[in-house]
């Protein structure tokens, strides 16, 4: 029994090492310094990495592209802007935003960006109209969803232009007037200073060049040097992103872009400095100069480190980039499916496999767990706070609820709950955590880690325990329909009451929590606020089911089938009233599940229906 | 049964104790709004300069205790505007407060004509030994190692010569806030 426990721990361990060691590359640089220098979005610093996933999730639609990796793609996007604008990386799904746009069919659906700044521009006052309207189709939505992509990605490729040595003055007479070498490439910032001289050379010139049919080359030079440097004035707007820390007390605790220090007057000799290590990583990038790179990374790094002591936590970012590279999600799930397998496969017969069920649900259960943990400790708050959270979590609360109570009996049925809710929500949890923002910042009134630990954790073990209860009553009901067996019903109902108990207590005593934290946050226990009605609705749902059971008003199998809808009062608990986005609970709104959330109870009062239906029929012919 | 109504107990008296906590505590006190920020404590860098009069200075081995560092500009009107209140106040902090005025136009004739009429129209700061006026030709200080683009920009370096704090954008003075912040500042 011991030995394939070990085999397969080691063989997980094993997997998530090598999976750690493995970095993307591009052009072959290594990107494991890049992919880990802090850079602040959306309020929290993070590893680049996390930032260079969320921005290809939002242009692409994954986490790689061409064999490369999200800091692989971001730093061609960031340094090498000409190679950038070739790849196709823009990704259009819907067929009517691409006919709209005049995009040509293509069988992947991926765009470069010259083409898609091009579709925008010849549709510019329909997007424009677009803009201006706030009640809009699927399609206009993601017209505009994809206008406001392409901006993103522009922004972040001017993000360092100010430090790229673009311009370059080759006449001797000219250059001298500017204060340049000539020949020598210099950047934005060094033009800047020379302005004033550049503007006394070349506007005596200006009436004679508009007379000019062809300029000639001196002139030519210096009139590219002012478009140069008016199109660089227009990266003054760039903010996205934000890789200099706060240095003065006006900047509180947000990081700026390399434009936005300047522009917002947050400039400082260190930053100088980080901009100036900046520049020559980019050099490096650009010169494929492998070794400079390295150099430069750690440069990088450790100056902003220094400037950022007391604004991050460097610890926190570096256990970010190895979560990211790991993904124990992933891990856990494909255990979860082995052990699912192993369980279907080993079904009614005697076979090995049977054995390996427990091990391979308790390592899932273990590396579930243990992401979970890392989470807690990179956001320093309790492990549910968010939507995506809230799945994750409740995910755990069944597999290990369905593993204590299976020592008690009823063991192959709770497994298989505990398992097909791991399964069901670790799946779920992946399509939210989709856009690669798994980890946001909390809205202020969230912010509180008491009672994210205690309410919140509370209702979400009650609707984890509330998926167990659901699951158990499918297999039962399922069991009943096509192999009937009235000792193992019996032992399943008393299950199946357990179960509704124990999450009785956790939702009743999360809703309870819940009202002492609004009367605290906003003056009252109860406003009849959606999503506290639906946290009501089912404590009711579970008193009213236990009240049935124990009264004998609900026969056991009325009993079985009501404690199979339970997981559609949950679904409408926990997603249905983000839906209505009313109430105070905004911080939970989503959008566009309202399909798939009728469908799924729909199959459900169908299942339930039909399982209740056709063993009625049976009691009667028999 | 009994364990477990003990352990139910245990965990209600916790969340009580918890709330009653959360109820009665303290909230964490707000810090004033202008003092000198103890995080920016990093050393000022080392700068050699030479003011319009020709005469060379280390920016770190000035005598005064406090040193502001100004960068504006002629053509700015912000600047113009503060220019004549923050000499004023300098003047009247003069042995302990360097006020080093960097100007950052690209034309040094509008630097010196500008000057020169403030200096007509009102001498006062003009004759303080603690003013040090510099033209940054090329912006070889203001933008290369202060990271200064806009204007007006006011930084302050302490008597350990560490970077205090910076004011971006223009400031009002002549007003007994700013005064008391200055004179902490001399005095930290």
């Amino acid at each position: 029994m011991k030995r394939p426990v070990f085999c397969l721990l080691f063989l997980a361990v094993m997997l998530l090492i090598f999976q750690a060691q493995a970095d993307g590359t591009s052009k072959d640089f290594d990107m494991s310094g890049f992919a880990r220098l802090p850079v602040q979005d959306l309020g929290r610093v993070e590893p680049m990495d996390s930032f260079a996933r969320a921005t290809l999730a939002t242009v692409s639609g994954r986490f790689h592209i061409d064999g490369m990796t999200a800091s692989a793609w971001l730093a061609e996007l960031l340094f090498d802007p000409e190679a950038a604008y070739e790849r196709r990386s823009f990704f259009v799904a819907s067929a009517s935003v691409r006919q709209v746009l005049g995009l040509p069919d293509r069988e992947k659906r991926y765009y470069t960006f010259p083409e898609i700044s091009a579709a925008i521009a010849r549709n510019k006052p329909m997007v424009d109209a677009l803009l201006a309207r706030s009640d809009l189709d699927p399609a206009q939505a993601q017209t505009v969803a994809l206008y406001n992509t392409m901006l993103l990605y522009f922004d972040i490729t001017r993000s360092f232009s100010m430090v790229l040595k673009l311009f370059v003055v080759d006449d001797p007479a000219s250059a001298k007037s500017i204060g340049v070498k000539p020949g020598a490439p210099f950047d934005y910032l060094a033009m800047d200073a020379r302005r004033g001289a550049y503007l006394k050379l070349v506007q005596p010139l200006l009436p004679q060049m508009e007379k000019e049919k062809s300029h000639s080359a001196r002139n030519a030079e210096l009139l590219q040097v002012g478009v140069l440097l008016q199109q660089m004035d227009v990266d003054k707007k760039t903010s996205v992103l934000r890789i200099m820390p706060p240095v003065w007390k006006t900047g509180g605790e947000t990081w700026l872009s390399p434009w936005g220090v300047l522009q917002e007057g947050q400039g400082s000799p260190q930053g100088t400095i980080l901009l100036e290590s900046w520049g020559r990583l980019a050099e490096a990038y650009r010169a494929g100069d492998k070794a400079a790179w390295q150099r430069e990374t750690a440069t990088v790094s450790r100056q902003t480190l220094v400037m950022a002591t007391g604004h991050m936590r460097p610890a926190a970012v570096e256990a970010e980039y190895r979560y990211n590279r790991i993904d124990p999600f992933r891990y856990s799930l494909a255990l979860y499916l082995a052990a699912l397998g192993a369980m279907v496969l080993s079904y009614k017969k005697p076979s090995p496999l049977k054995r390996a069920v427990y091990p391979l649900m308790v390592s899932g259960a273990a590396i579930h767990a243990a992401g979970i943990g890392v989470r807690m400790f990179i956001l320093q708050r309790p492990p549910v706070a968010t939507l995506y959270e809230s799945i994750v979590f409740a995910g755990l609360v069944a597999v290990l609820a369905a593993t204590v109570a299976a020592r008690k009996g009823g063991r192959e049925t709770l497994l298989a709950s505990g398992l097909l809710a791991g399964i069901v929500l670790h799946m779920i949890g992946m399509a939210y955590a989709a856009d690669g923002r798994s980890m946001g910042t909390l809205t202020a009134v969230l912010n509180t880690n008491f009672w994210l630990a205690t309410h919140v954790v509370m209702v979400t073990s009650g609707y984890g325990c509330c998926l167990i209860l659901g699951l158990l009553a499918h297999i039962d009901l399922a069991q009943r329909v096509f192999a009937p067996d009235g000792r193992r019903q019996d032992s399943t109902a008393r299950t199946l009451a357990a179960c509704s108990l124990a999450a009785l207590f956790f939702a009743a005593t999360g809703t309870i929590l819940g009202g002492i934290w609004a009367d605290q946050s906003w003056g009252r226990f109860w406003g009849w606020d959606p999503k506290e009605n639906g946290a009501l609705l089912v404590v009711l749902w579970l008193l009213w089911l236990l009240h049935g059971r124990f009264s004998g008003v609900l026969k056991p199998l009325s009993f079985t089938v009501c404690a199979a809808l339970t997981v559609v009062i949950v679904a409408l608990s926990w997603f249905g009233v983000n839906l209505l986005n009313v109430g105070l609970h905004s911080y939970g709104f989503t959008a566009d599940i309202a399909s798939n959330l009728g469908a799924f109870i729909a199959a459900e009062l169908v299942y339930a229906g039909g399982c209740l239906f056709i063993l009625k029929q049976r009691e009667k012919t028999t | 049964m009994k364990t477990k109504l003990l352990a139910l107990g245990a965990f209600l008296a916790l969340c009580g104790a918890a709330v009653f906590y959360d109820t009665v505590r303290t909230p964490p006190a707000v810090a004033p709004a202008r003092t000198a920020d103890p995080r920016v404590m990093t050393p000022a860098p080392e700068l050699s300069f030479t003011t319009v009069d020709g005469k060379a200075y280390t920016l770190n081995t000035l005598p005064e205790k406090l040193l502001i560092v100004h960068f504006w500009a002629s053509w700015c009107g912000p600047c113009v505007v503060e220019l004549p209140s923050l000499m004023k106040e300098a003047n009247k902090m003069k042995g302990a407060v360097a006020l080093v005025l960097v100007s950052v136009d690209d034309d040094r004739a509008a630097m010196t004509g500008f000057l020169d009429r403030l200096k007509s129209q009102d001498n006062t700061g003009f004759d303080n030994p603690s003013l040090y006026v510099v033209w940054d030709k090329d912006k070889a200080i203001s933008l290369d190692r202060f990271g200064t683009m806009s204007v007006p920009e006011t930084v302050f370096i302490n008597a350990k010569r560490q970077m205090a704090d910076k004011l971006a954008g223009s400031v009002d003075w002549d007003n007994d806030e700013i005064r008391k912040y200055l004179k902490d500042l001399a005095g930290s």
